[in-house]
This record gives C-alpha cells, structure tokens and sequence, in this order.
C-alpha cells in the first residue's frame, strides 16, 4: 500500500480499502444515473438542436458568446442570487434559533411539527402558498381581520414582491431540515463543557459565542452549502407558484433553462446555460466549503 | 482469513445498498402509492374487458370458426383527458373494442401544461405512444422534420376535414394529423346581469366600451381576466387580430416569414393600446397579475364580475361552477373602423400516429375511428367543443351555438398555430411586465420580432 498519496493519514491508509468499497454501490448508481447524463449532455452545448431532431448542428462557442449579451440571462442570475442569498441567510438563522429553542426532550412534539413541511411535496405545498397569496387569499384576509387593510397586498402578482413572497415560501418548506440538523449538532456537544461553563459563570450568550457555536460549525457548513446549493437551483417552487412571472421577475436560471429548451426548443442553448450554472454552483461550493471547514473545530 | 473478511464486507455492502434503496425518501413514498393505486385501478378495468372479451370470443369461435388474431395494446396519449375526466375517452375506446374485440386501447394523459414536454421527450427516447395528441400548426412541424409523425394523407377522413382545419393538419403537402375539434374564442358573458342593467349584445367597440362603462357604474367588475396564468394573457389580442390584422391582411404571418411586416410596425401596437386602456379605465378586476384563471371563473360564477374573454373550453367550468346562471358569448367587437367582427377559432387538437409503430395499421384504423360521425359527436358533446369536420352534428352548448352565425363572417386560427416556436412564450411573458408596467409595448413588440428572427435564422 506504498503507493498511496501522501496527504491521507496512517488511519485513512488503513482502511482506504473498505472506504472505497463501502462508497462503491453508490458511486455506481451515482455514475451511471448522474454523472454519466451530465457529461454526455455537455457537448450539446456546443450544438444547435430543437430537441427532437435527429440532426445537431455544431456551432462552437456561439452558444455562450450569447449568453454574455443575453439580458434574460442576466436578469434571471439577478433573481437566482438574489434569491440564494436571502433564503441561505433566513433559512439559516431561523433554523439555528429554533434549534437552540427546541434542545429539551419536552419539545418533541414541535421538532416534529418543524419537520413536516419539508416532507410535503413541493408540488401541494406550492399550490397551497399561491391559494394563501391570491388577492383574495388567506394571508390578506388575515391582515384585513387584524384591521391592517393597509398591508394587503397582490403578493404574487407584483414583480416587486413576487420574489420575497417565493422565498417566504421556501424558508416555510426547508427551515425544519435546517434545524434538524442544527439541533442534532447541539445535542452533540459533551453536556461536561456546558456544565463547566456555567459552574465558572459564563453567561448564555458567551456559551453561545465561544462553545456552541465553534462546536456546532460542521453542521453550519453543511446547512449553508445545503441551503445554497438547494436555492440556486430551485425549480419547483417557483414554477408551480409563478413560472417565472409575472414577467420576467422571479425567472430563476433553472426556469430560464426549461423555458428555452421546452417553450423556445433551443435545448443546445439550454443546455449551455445550464452548464454555466454548474461551474458557479461548483465554484462557490468549494469556495464555501473551503472558508467554513477551515473554522471547524472538534470537540 | 482476510479474503474472508473481505466477503464479509462484500455481502454487508451489497445488504447496505439494498436496505438503501428499499428505503426511499418520503417524497418518493408518496409517488410510488399514487402509481400503484392507478395501476390497480387499471388493472381491474383491464380485467373486466378481459372478461368481456372472452366472452365475446366464444361467441364468434360459435359462429366462425376462423381463428383469432393475437391480441394487440395500443398506446394512446393525449393531454385532452385532464378536460374531460377521461370517461368519454373510455367511452370510444370501449366502442372500439367492440369494433376490434382482439384490441385494447390504453389511455394516459396529461395536463396541457406538461404534456407537450413529455411527448418530445418520449419520442426523442424512441418511445412513442402508438397514437397521441399533437398541436394544430406549426408546433408539430419539428415531430414530422424528425420523421417520427406518420403520413396520414391517404386516410378516408381527409376529403372531410374543413378547409382552415386540413391547412393546420398539412405541413410539406402531407397530412400527418387528424383535427378532432375546433375551439373559438369570445366574450363568455352572464345573460341575467346583461337584462337586469338592460345591456345589449354589443357590435362595435365603442359599444363594448360603452356596456364596460355600464357594468362598472353598477359596482360590478366589467371583466375577469387572470394574468398571472400566462396563457390567458394571450387571449385579448387573440380575439383582437382576426378583425385588425387579418381581415384586411390575410397574409400577414407569410409576410412575417418573408421580413417584410414587423409586429413593432403592425396593428399589434394599437391592439396592446387598447388592451391596457381598458385596465386603466377599471374594465379588469384589480390585481390581475395576481389573479389565476380559476380565480377568474370563481368571480364570474359568483356574479362579481359579468363578462369574461376566453374560449369555449371555460364555459365548461362555469357550468359547473353556477349551472343555474345562464352563460352566453358573443365575439370581442375590435372593429375599430367598422366593417366585419372576426373571430378567434382553431383546431384543437390533431391525432397522429407513430411513424415506428409495429401496429401502424390499426393505430390508423383507431384514428379513422374517431373521424365516424357517431364518435366524433360523442365527443364534441362532451368536450363542449365545435367540429373541425364536415358532416358532424354535435350538440351544441346554447353558449357556444351563439357563436356559430357570427363565425360566418370570417376566423383566424390562434396566433401561434402560425408562428414560430418560442414566439408564443416571448409574449406571454412580455405581457405581464408591460401590465406590471416594467416594459413598454415597443419594447414587447420589438422583443417579439427578436424571437421571431431568432426561431427562423
């Protein structure tokens, strides 16, 4: 086993072999189901095709030349980032204090309420929100009642709210999984340090500050790149709810990519933009990933 | 004693992925039931004309003793059966067992949203339903460049199609589709509010702008209309061209082709005018981009809003909705200058076979089956729809036999059974920003024209 690269540890050279077969039955499903359909569909992009015709035409680069100059390109990224933004950052904060509210055993029952909606289809789920946002709608009619007329709003039909309205929604959906895994972390922690803490007189917010949070930073890497990875390719929330509209205001990259290879049947410039939108996820998970594993630390 | 261990590590990896994949997610679960329930479901349909056919088949063994052919399924797909619960299509198939006894038709359909996706798909996938659904025009044009439509230029049904049906079936001088039913669309209007605030039908535009007027001043919404479905924006403008572009210029869209016209310099400009003056004098309900289409027929059956701009297909869900008001419909009056109303009609849907299929001859058979007057007006009854054939008497819904005379004056198909692809999804975007006031009509037409260059280069 001299061979192997130098940077794995004598622990990892030990048991290199079991990893590697313990991954195997996975990586096989991985790469035949996934990885397989990516790479070949990536030379596409390099090709004029309506989709259904038997016949690609090879254009070279033309594809991403225009998608430099492509304004719904543009705006549908605006929206895309805008929308990973809010949501990693809410979905990310209202998780970790719902976990922090639910560490005792006697908030069972709630943990379990927060895990229901991401177990709900996206689909029912999406159907319900835009029954509650109509004009006439829950969520209006419950404003009217509390006497705050003034805040009703069309939450899905003006293109200055639509986008804040989708991510209320996702934040509803995801925020659970958030916590979940949040709260498994916490509960991780060694109760002796907690303990010693207090007994020296470390207050909450410092037990937080300097314990809980150093420790809890593996899952906080997880659930930022999670959450991000999850809102910049979101798909069926926005689809369901607004296809994108009303205009072009909550257009994502992944409806922009189905628009233009199902409604246009440009699929080799879909598949172009699509391509695009794997190299920023990739590179901003491994910046992430990079940046936040360095912070971890273990108990 | 290591190749042992190494088994043993080889069955626990294999047990893993096996307990793995047995365990899908939640999501999954929930699929994986639903599937299953129809599938009994249709099993246990299958099993009854199974029972049937037996029956049946000692019966003709009796009486003729040639043998039987092997029994044969046929796929067919279609996104026709979200409209009409799938029991008329349950119906014909039925009656085409009793036709074919040794043959079985399995239905599937989609929403009308999805379905043109799944059938691309499938038929690029080299799995092609032996008969399914295409769109009127230039839709299925790219389906028979890839040669997976079959010709059906030689079928007994085509010397009955009607002349603006067989133009949207046809592509190369070949006809690969057969229309079952025509579609129009109009003003859906409630006939009781009309008499109580003493409204007449209107001819003209002014009079329409004047029964709008009338309408608002009782407290009433003048219109439902429901922008934030994409597709129902479409359909002002839709009911508009017949009478501003193509009554005058029947050419139009070959001018198109040619780059001789523009939308930007079109009637196009005036028709957008005139559809967000009719927003701004308070004829919408407010809100309409956050409105959808069933949200629109909810204001309509509840009597909030009088008349609604749309195809005969809504007057199906109004009925459902309030079956005791009394629906009528009427052309959209955009004859600004006066003259003949147009109006909006076109095919629905075509029927095509594949091309590839192992029983292209009965798939024609079953085709040609629906082309019978009987079928056809066992299902134009159903769907609430008009023929697109000759011959065929379908009964009519009061509504929609009200448009019948004034089809006589002349009709258009819908806009993008003409257009290019990608056109149509341009402008349906287009409309909402300008209604959402973050574009200009200029800036839509012009984007129009864009599309419409960037699908034919």
């Amino acid at each position: 086993m001299s061979a192997l690269p130098p940077f794995l540890s004598k622990s990892a050279r030990r048991t290199l072999g079991y990893d590697i077969l313990f991954m195997l039955p996975a990586l096989l499903v991985f790469t035949i189901f996934f990885i397989y359909p990516v790479l070949t569909s990536f030379p596409l992009s390099l090709t004029k095709w309506n989709g259904i015709s038997p016949d690609y035409k090879f254009v070279g680069m033309r594809n991403f030349v225009r998608i430099l100059s492509d304004r719904h390109f543009w705006q549908a990224l605006e929206n895309t980032f805008q929308y990973a933004i809010l949501v990693t950052l809410l979905q990310n904060v209202i998780g970790l204090s719902l976990a922090l509210a639910v560490t005792s055993k006697a908030h069972r029952p709630v943990r379990t309420l927060f895990l229901v909606p991401p177990l709900l289809s996206s689909i029912a789920l999406g159907m319900i929100w835009s029954y509650m946002y109509r004009p006439d709608g829950a969520i209006n009619g419950l404003l009217t009642l509390a006497g705050l007329e003034n805040w009703t709003q069309n939450w899905l039909g003006d293109p200055n709210l639509a986008l804040y309205a989708l991510v209320v929604t996702n934040i509803w959906k995801w925020t659970g999984m958030s916590m979940i895994i949040y709260l498994a972390a916490i509960l991780a922690i060694p109760q002796e340090i907690q303990e010693a803490a207090s007994i020296d007189g470390v207050g909450v917010w410092q037990r937080f500050r300097h314990i809980t949070f150093p420790l809890i930073a593996p899952a906080f890497t997880i659930n930022i790149v999670l959450s991000m990875i999850g809102s910049l390719k979101v798909f069926d929330i926005i689809f369901i709810m607004t296809q994108g509209g009303p205009g072009r205001a909550t257009e994502s990259l992944t409806t922009y990519i189905f628009k233009r290879a199902f409604d246009a049947h440009k699929f080799g410039y879909a598949i172009a933009v699509a391509v695009v939108m794997f190299v920023i996820i990739m590179t901003l998970s491994l910046i992430q990933m990079r940046y936040l594993t360095r912070r971890e630390v273990r108990a | 004693m290591k190749t042992k261990a190494f088994l043993i590590f080889v069955v626990l990896a294999i047990a893993i992925t096996v307990a793995a994949c047995a365990q899908p997610t939640p999501e999954v679960v929930k699929e994986t039931v639903v599937v299953e329930v129809t599938k009994v479901v249709e099993k246990e349909i299958e099993v009854t004309k199974v029972v049937e056919k037996v029956v049946e088949k000692t019966v003709v063994v009796e009486a003729t003793p040639t043998p039987e052919p092997e029994p044969i399924t046929l796929e067919f797909y279609h996104w026709i059966g979200a409209d009409l619960g799938e029991t008329t299509i349950k119906q014909i198939n039925g009656l085409f067992n009793q036709l074919y006894p040794h043959v079985t038709v399995k239905f599937e359909t989609a929403d009308t949203g999805t379905y043109e996706q799944v059938i691309s798909t499938r038929l690029s996938a080299n799995d092609a339903p032996d008969i399914f659904g295409v769109f009127p025009g230039t839709k299925f044009h790219p389906k028979a460049d890839a040669g997976y439509l079959a010709d059906l230029s030689n079928e007994p049904w085509v010397a009955n199609m009607m002349p603006g049906s067989a133009k949207v079936a046809t592509y190369n001088g070949k006809i690969y589709g057969y229309p079952t039913d025509s579609n129009v669309i109009g003003v859906i209007y409630n006939k009781g509010i009309f008499e109580e605030l003493g409204l007449e039908v209107p001819k003209t535009w002014d009079d329409f702008l004047a029964v709008s007027e009338a309408i608002k001043g009782s407290g009433k919404i003048p219109m439902a209309l429901a922008l934030q479905s994409a597709w129902v924006t479409q359909l002002i403008p839709y009911a508009m061209a017949p009478t501003a572009i193509y009554r005058d210029m029947p050419d139009f869209d070959q001018k198109m082709y040619n780059g001789e016209v523009t939308f930007a310099e079109s009637p196009w400009q005036e028709m957008m005018e005139d559809y967000l003056a009719l927003n701004e004098a308070g004829y919408f309900n407010d809100n309409a981009l956050g409105v959808d289409y069933n949200a629109a027929l909810d204001m309509m059956a509840n009597g909030d809003a009088v008349m609604l701009v749309q195809g005969n297909w809504a007057v199906a869900g109004l009925r459902d909705r309030a079956p005791d008001i009394e629906w009528g419909m009427f052309p959209l009056p955009y004859n600004k200058n006066g003259g003949a109303i147009w109006v909006s009609a076109a095919v629905g849907a075509l029927l095509a076979a594949d091309a590839h299929s192992e029983y292209l001859d009965m798939a024609k058979k079953y085709i040609a089956f629906w082309a019978s007057p009987d079928v056809q007006e066992i299902y134009l009854t159903a769907k609430k729809a008009m023929p697109a054939n000759k011959g065929v008497n379908p009964v009519l819904d009061p509504a929609l036999a009200e448009m019948i005379e004034p089809m006589q004056a002349g009709t258009y198909p819908f806009l993008d059974q003409n257009w290019p692809s990608g056109v149509q999804a341009v402008m349906l975007q287009d409309i909402q920003s300008v209604f959402a006031g973050e574009m200009t009509v200029e800036e839509m037409l012009q984007e129009m024209d864009e599309a419409w260059a960037d699908a034919t280069e």
